[in-house]
């Protein structure tokens, strides 16, 4: 079993043997690992190795059937993804998750109301949309789309579709983010800015990434993690995966 | 956001600052919101003058019957339309506030007031036992685990002597009562008119606030809308009891109006034509609700070809308006709009010479 914990610090948030299975397939098996409170990480694996599937357990989007899960050092295990989102767990999604017909500020400003469990009696005496579209403007234009807040989501190139997704996650002001394959789709060009925007944002707080593109996960990630088949099957630093039989594996297929 | 080395600070490029799409211009959010007050005042205003210059006619009865009709479609505006959670129990708590009139005016002696808050009381605690089972369903079991309720609560109202049975109850209040029967239904008119304003502004401020970009993204994706930290538990609680209430109301509005209750009102053909009001003009519009809601009672009573062959014609409407333009004609209107606009744009750029365009369009895409 790998090292697992990406560097000293404190934890975020952590798994421990932490176990999915699909019918028959263990889609993750036994995966272990710590993401501290600040940095930038990779993971990385095989299509089907399981990399969405843990990004799902630790999001709580699905519920792991062996192992457990920690925010904070708290069991988090049983919490819904609704609760770990309002932890501050945020996540962006393989394919572009947008409300269709609506504004790219109005998509953002969803996910920022300073009281989320208002109750609708309430929102007819305090509404929150303006002070959450506010903040929505703000978390696009740090993103350098601010321009784009009164465009219909539907219209946007899909550079800006991953970008409006990015501000969305981090408006909350997450503690930690999980990017699964933010740069899927895009150019070499807008890798590169996306690459910088990801960069820029894990100074203040953990962001873990999957991606295939691994000339840009090893030029941004401080820590990697390789998955195989479920399990962990690396975890260290760049200069190390570099060196390692997963990333010449990895490589092979990228070039085929 | 095209220039690579803006992502070494993590800032990116917008358009020029004069430009149409420069932040200055995109960003004007009002910390004020007068739209929804607005909008109730509206509807409250011309339904109101509307009715008072059909001055007690067979017309005005029929109009004031779709007003009473229309505060059901606009809380399902909310529910159906914006939020996409399809429960078929509009006509059963539409049932519950006629009968609910009914029963405490005729048999408990409550004046149309009192019996109104009792309903609206009764269908809150009623919905909120109700919706805290049948809301757990997500998507289409929702639809399901409403689907027999119209179909029980009618047998119920239909074999029970004490609601009446088939006859119903008769002798229902106005809402307000005036010096003879024209006064009578002008005033009863005038206060449904109200009514809707109020439910009008209500589901406008929802739809608006915080609450409503919530709704909007769980509509969209439900799986998306959880991992934002939104409750879907609450929201499609929530969903399902204001509209419920809504209908309470428009049912009790119904029966006052009317001075009658009967079983129709809860049958699967009342919740169709509930279907088809809030479907024809835009599932979700709320004025394309209000109107449909008053231009289908026009049509179900004023035409006797309609009337009598009702659950056919409304069936095959029904079914017409999902194929074609499931939007309803809002939809339409907003579609033809668009491509007269894209039209428009179309000229204004074969017209004008392309250096000021270059100038002006560094964001339009």
């Amino acid at each position: 079993m790998p090292e697992a914990s990406a560097s000293a610090g404190s934890v975020v948030l952590a798994c421990e043997g932490v176990t999915k299975s699909y019918g028959g397939v263990r889609a993750v098996d036994s995966v272990t690992l710590s993401v501290p409170s600040q940095g930038l990480f990779g993971l990385c694996g095989f299509n089907g190795a399981g990399k969405s599937t843990l990004f799902n357990l630790l999001a709580g989007s699905v519920r792991a059937d062996e192992g457990m899960v920690r925010i904070d050092g708290r069991d988090a295990t049983g919490w819904s993804a609704m609760r770990r989102a309002r932890s501050g767990v945020a996540r962006t999604w393989q394919t572009v998750r947008l409300a269709l017909g609506r504004t790219t500020l109005d998509n953002v400003a969803a996910a920022c109301l300073a009281a989320p469990g208002q109750w609708m009696l309430g929102a007819l005496w305090r509404p929150q949309a303006a002070p959450a579209r506010e903040r929505a403007w703000a978390a696009l234009e740090s993103l350098g789309i601010g321009h784009l807040g009164g465009r219909l989501v539907d219209g946007l190139t899909l550079e800006d579709q991953r970008l409006t997704e990015l501000a969305r996650a981090l408006v909350s002001d997450p503690r930690v983010l999980l990017a699964d394959e933010p740069a899927s789709g895009l150019s070499s060009a807008q890798r590169t800015v996306l690459a910088g925007a990801l960069t820029a944002i894990s100074k203040d707080r953990a962001v873990v990434v999957v991606e295939h593109d691994l000339d840009m996960l090893t030029s941004i990630s401080e820590h990697i993690w390789a998955m195989v088949e479920g399990r962990l099957a690396f975890s260290g630093d760049v200069e190390t995966f570099r060196t390692s039989p997963v990333h010449a594996d990895l490589r092979g297929i990228e070039q085929a | 956001m095209t220039e690579p080395a803006a992502a070494e600070s993590g800032t990116l490029p917008g358009p020029a600052p004069g430009s149409p799409e420069s932040p200055a211009a995109v960003h004007q959010v009002r910390r004020r919101d007068p739209v929804p007050l607005g909008a109730g005042v509206c509807v409250a205003g011309v339904g109101a003058l509307v009715l008072a210059a059909m001055n007690g006619s067979y017309l005005g009865l029929t109009v004031t019957t779709g007003v009473c009709f229309a505060i059901v479609t606009v809380g399902m505006v909310l529910q159906l339309g914006y939020s996409r959670q399809l429960a078929f129990s509009q006509s059963v708590f539409m049932g519950l506030g006629a009968y609910g009139m009914g029963v405490l005016e005729t048999k408990y002696g409550f004046s149309s007031l009192e019996s109104l808050l009792a309903v609206i009381g009764l269908a809150l605690v009623t919905s909120l036992l109700i919706g805290a089972v049948v809301t757990r369903a997500p998507g289409l079991a929702l639809a399901l685990a409403t689907l027999l309720m119209p179909l029980f609560i009618y047998q119920l109202a239909t074999y029970s002597n004490w609601l009446g049975s088939f006859a119903g109850i008769n002798g229902v209040l106005p809402l307000v009562t005036g010096a003879d029967y024209t006064t009578t239904l002008v005033l009863s008119g005038i206060v449904c008119a109200v009514l809707l304003g109020i439910a009008t502004a209500i589901v406008f401020r929802v739809i608006r606030s915080g609450v409503g970009l919530q709704l909007m993204a769980m509509a969209a994706d439900e799986r998306l809308a959880e991992s934002l930290g939104i409750s879907l538990r609450q929201r499609r609680l929530e969903v399902f009891v204001l509209p419920s209430v809504l209908a309470a109301v428009g049912g009790a509005a119904i029966a006052s109006v009317q001075g009658i209750v009967t079983p129709d009102l809860l049958s699967e053909t009342s919740e169709i034509t509930l279907l088809l009001m809030v479907f024809v003009a835009g599932r979700r519009s709320i004025v394309g609700a209000i109107v449909g809601a008053v231009v289908i009672e026009y049509l179900t009573t004023s035409t006797s070809f309609i009337s009598t062959n009702l659950g056919i014609i409304e069936g095959i409407a029904l079914l017409v308006i999902l194929i074609v333009e499931p939007d309803g004609v809002a939809g339409a209107i907003d579609r033809l709009l668009g491509r007269r606009t894209d039209q428009w744009a179309a000229k204004l750029r074969s017209r004008v010479p392309a250096g000021l365009l270059a100038r002006g369009g560094s964001g339009g895409a």
